[in-house]
């Protein structure tokens, strides 16, 4: 088949592009270190008995200098912790989520970042993020959840790691 | 989308030149056939695309604060 020499270009172009469009994603991927909520380790919990799990005692747990884990149950209609008492975390330290649903499917949104997860019963949704600097963060369900879906909202507040101490962790030695 | 009228008439075996047409001033063969302009235009919307595409990813995206790192 002949092919005219530009129309070689633009499907050497062509392929350039998508080419680069791989290798930006790949570059966030590798080296900025961005990464999508994913099934890497999967866990699955029984939504009835998650007295039994970790998930009774919902909060923040610290697991190494300047890490720290949160159990987190969102139900309808209310993140455990976040809402009614927001759920405190430091800056600059390397936060694991573990949440999960004891009825129906949720979403677990901070507005205006890019921290996103859909919350499904039975499953353990995780994921690690780092809150660089203090603030408040508004926690919303984004996945349609019942008659009160529209109220389920939570807060994240990020303080300076010195005002941070014990009394925003759970005491998980039971 | 062919318009052949008659479906007797193959148009592939048809003798008669195409050429003439009316308008048609000068018969180039493919090759000789340049089109800078659509070459052109072609590079700067692929330009184009390349460079929303690094804003998309790295402003609108990446620059918002508090990702998913694991």
């Amino acid at each position: 088949m002949h092919i005219h020499r530009f129309e070689k270009i633009w499907i050497g172009l062509s392929l350039f592009l998508i080419a680069c469009f791989i290798g930006i994603v790949m570059y966030g991927f590798a080296v900025l270190d961005l990464k999508v909520p994913g099934i890497e380790e999967s866990e699955t919990v029984d939504p009835l008995t998650l007295h039994e799990t970790e998930f009774a005692m919902p909060g923040t747990r610290q697991v190494g200098d300047n890490k720290y884990e949160v159990y987190m149950v969102a139900r309808q209609f209310l993140f455990m912790p976040g809402t009614g008492q927001p759920l405190v975390l430091p800056e600059g330290a390397e936060v694991k989520f573990h949440v999960t649903s004891p009825d129906v499917l949720h979403g677990l949104h901070l507005a205006g970042t890019n921290v996103n997860v859909t919350v499904v019963p039975g499953q353990v949704s995780k994921f690690t993020t780092r809150f660089s600097e203090p603030g408040e963060y508004g926690m919303i369900c984004h996945e349609y959840c019942g008659p009160a879906h529209h109220t389920m909202e939570g807060l994240i507040k990020v303080v300076p790691k010195s005002e941070f101490d014990s009394q925003y962790l759970v005491d998980a030695s039971r | 989308m062919s318009d052949s009228a008659s479906p007797a008439s193959d148009p592939h075996a048809s003798d008669e030149p195409v050429m003439e047409q009316e308008g048609i001033v000068e018969n180039i063969s493919l090759d000789d056939f340049n089109p800078t302009g659509t070459l052109a235009v072609a590079g700067m919307y692929f330009l184009l695309l390349l460079v929303l595409y690094v804003l998309l990813y790295f402003v609108e995206f990446a620059g918002r604060d508090v990702n998913i790192i694991g």
